[in-house]
């Protein structure tokens, strides 16, 4: 059995050298999912890092990523596979075609559920399975079959299995509820928003250029602009944004007039960012201060 | 089967246990997540703890909302060896005399009813009997019935009330669909079909035709439950659980002073045992309203969860807030735009020369696209075609309402 890690802490280390920090709680999620060879479910706010975690697996155990990116109305020519009609036609009209040349491999078209079966070359490869709440319940059915037992049924063809199970991860942003017979096959696990320290440390790690001042100060103002119930809190990726956009703005240091005009680059939503800008993000920035003082002293 | 069970370890038996300590308070867990708990539990060991609590929690469980309970669940079941038996056996009754407490103040006068002894219910029987008797004798009598007001009726007529709306069938408006049926009237070509159909013409292609499937809208019900609406709100519980029974995606919320989601407590449930259920979920019945708020808490907290864009929100309120916040018209501003339709129901309606007054009615009515009535059956029955037709704008007479109250919109901002 293939075991690419040796334990979660071995998981945390090789990812925080890819630039990827995990917290506990999920490195255990991760770990289990690749060690017992279960599917990963994700779910959590956007901008959290879930698709994050797909590609930079795929990086640290040097396998091809297979992405497949939800939406309604996608069926199975679209996410398995499909046959190559024009050649077929054509096919059958230029000769006496059997069936069964018309229906071979010669004219099939893989899709990212058939690559990831089929695996590539030796090994196998990730396949992340992204905002799977977009698609409609018919394809969650269809996805059953799949992750349960790794293999396809091409009615023309027979059943397809994986030689070796792909690792899969499926995220979503929860505009829905995805069904109970999915998440059974799955191990589930919430992304939250980190903590002040794992967050100093994200953005120490994707956005260096900024000073550690400026990095704490981002920090502290997400963190407490997450507690202000607004529609839609700052994830981390829109962190790892503004202190770049700082940094592009040759920003040292925090200050009322640079928060307000870079309000958009945390929050998306009008009601939000009119009710920070201005007063209260000025409010946000004194406490900051003040903590600050307070530490120093 | 003694034998068998003493020779699983002991750490696998008390994993088990653990899982039914979360079953029985109300946590699903299937056996395969117990396997794969063990099985998990092997390799990631039990030297640290912290790894121990999240392999459980990876693998038993599965929503969010589960969390907390899982949480506390863990520290008191694996803290000490002494504790767990006892605690098991202390948990289990307490739970269930608590809620038997917690039933009995919480049930709503209506909802009691359901509740009554045997001898009632046989007393009420023949009163029935009776009462069909008497009503059963001309069609006008039945219209009558139709059209009387749920406020007015008697327990009796009540309860043939929630009877006639059970067998109520309200049409939603569907939406095109992504997906394509065969179709000679459609305008795709369906590659698939067409070679099928060569392969049986020896070569020569003939198109097949597809056009765009429709799919149902998704529904969602915000219910008032406030003291103003007390008269209403269980008749409105049994038009919801017919909606819910007869669509497919169908959300309900309830709001008083706070929003509470019963989806789950009416979904595939008997009326009665839902009553039950949705009375122990909620204790803010027939209190006092805050619209705003539950307004605020949906907008912030469902409505990315209930795939409301292309949903009907109805809105079943006499919009009468305890609150006179100007943020009300922006929240209904808000739920507005985030969904295809809101259609207000409003009991309030059943007055002839009914006048929005109440500067909340004013702001709701602003940001709605349909205003009718739900006060008897016969607006119930109403309902299939008075919502397609004020979803077309011309036969839409909320513009007539909306015009009433636009001249003072600047007061209501």
């Amino acid at each position: 059995m293939e075991k690419y890690f040796e334990s979660p802490d071995t998981l945390i280390e090789s990812l925080k050298q890819s630039k990827y920090i995990l917290n506990e709680n999920l490195a255990v999620a991760v770990y289990l999912s690749l060690v017992r060879k279960k599917p990963l479910f994700l779910e959590g706010e956007a901008g959290v890092g879930k698709t994050e975690i797909a590609k930079i697996l795929s990086q640290v155990l040097k396998k091809p990523l297979i992405r497949l990116q939800c939406y309604e109305g996608l069926d199975i020519n679209q996410a398995a596979y499909e046959w190559n009609y024009g050649q077929q036609i054509i096919a059958l009209q230029s000769g006496n075609k059997e069936e069964s040349d018309l229906f071979s491999k010669k004219y099939l078209i893989e899709r990212p559920l058939l690559k990831a079966i089929q695996g590539s070359g030796a090994g196998n490869s990730i396949l992340l399975i992204d905002e799977l709440d977009r698609a409609d319940e018919a394809f969650e059915a269809f996805l059953l079959e799949v992750l349960s037992d790794w293999q396809l049924t091409i009615p023309e063809l027979g059943t397809i299995v994986a030689k070796t199970p792909p690792i899969v991860i499926i995220t979503s942003n929860r505009t829905r509820e995805i069904h109970d017979a999915l998440k059974r096959r799955c191990f589930y696990h919430w992304v939250g928003f980190p903590n002040r320290e794992t967050e100093l440390e994200i953005i120490s790690m994707r956005a260096p250029e900024a000073g550690l001042d400026l990095q704490k100060q981002v920090v502290s103002f997400v963190q407490s602009l997450r507690e202000k119930n607004l529609y839609k809190a700052p994830g981390i990726a829109e962190t790892i944004d503004w202190a770049q956009a700082l940094v592009e703005l040759n920003c040292v240091a925090l200050d009322p007039q640079t928060v307000d005009s870079t309000m958009g680059v945390l929050l998306k939503y009008q009601d939000d960012i009119s009710r920070i800008q201005g007063s209260e993000a000025g409010k946000i920035l004194d406490e900051i201060m003040l903590k600050n003082l307070k530490t120093e002293t | 089967m003694q034998k068998k069970l003493e020779i699983i370890p002991k750490l696998d038996k008390n994993i088990i246990f653990f899982a039914r300590l979360l079953r029985a308070s109300g946590i699903s867990i299937g056996s395969d997540s117990i396997l794969e708990a063990i099985e998990s539990i092997k390799l990631v060991g039990i030297k640290n703890k912290q790894s121990f609590f999240y392999a459980l929690q990876t693998c038993l469980i599965k929503r969010p909302e589960d969390m907390k309970i899982f949480a506390q669940a863990f520290s008191l079941f694996w803290q000490n060896p002494k504790f767990r038996d006892r605690i098991r056996d202390l948990l289990l009754p307490q739970t269930r005399m608590q809620s038997a407490e917690e039933e009995k103040e919480e049930l709503a006068k209506r909802i009691q009813d359901t509740l009554s002894t045997p001898e009632n219910s046989k007393s009420q029987v023949v009163e029935e009997e009776t009462l069909l008797i008497d009503t059963s004798g001309t069609a006008s009598d039945t219209q009558l019935f139709k059209e009387k007001d749920f406020e007015m009726m008697s327990k009796d007529e009540l309860e043939m009330a929630s009877q006639s709306i059970k067998e109520l069938l309200i049409k939603i408006p569907k939406r095109p669909f992504r997906r394509s049926e065969n179709s000679s009237l459609g305008k795709q070509v369906s590659a698939r079909e067409s070679l099928r159909r060569a392969k049986r013409n020896f070569g020569s292609v003939i198109p097949k035709l597809v056009k765009k499937k429709d799919t149902s809208r998704p529904v969602i019900v915000l219910l008032d439950i406030s003291g103003s609406m007390e008269n209403y709100s269980r008749m409105m519980i049994h038009f919801v659980h017919n909606l819910m029974q007869k669509h497919k995606k169908v959300h309900a919320f309830l709001f008083g002073t706070k929003l509470t989601n019963i989806s789950f407590q009416i979904k595939n449930k008997d009326i009665d045992v839902a009553l039950k259920e949705i009375s122990k979920a909620t204790n803010d019945w027939a209190g006092g309203t805050r619209i705003r708020d539950s307004i605020f808490t949906f907008n912030k907290k469902w409505i990315r969860r209930v795939s409301s864009s292309n949903s009907i929100i109805f809105l079943i309120t006499d919009g009468l807030d305890r609150d006179h916040s100007t943020d009300l018209f922006k929240q209904m501003e808000r739920l507005q735009k985030s969904c295809y339709k809101l259609v207000w129901l409003n009991p309030l309606l059943r007055f002839k020369d009914f006048l929005p007054k109440s500067i909340s009615i004013k702001r709701i009515l602003l940001n709605v696209d349909a205003f009718l009535p739900i006060h008897s059956i016969e607006s119930m029955q109403n309902l299939t075609s008075s919502i397609s037709k004020n979803l077309v704008k011309e036969h839409n007479n909320t513009f007539t309402w909306q015009n009433k109250v636009e001249s003072q919109s600047k007061e209501l901002v």
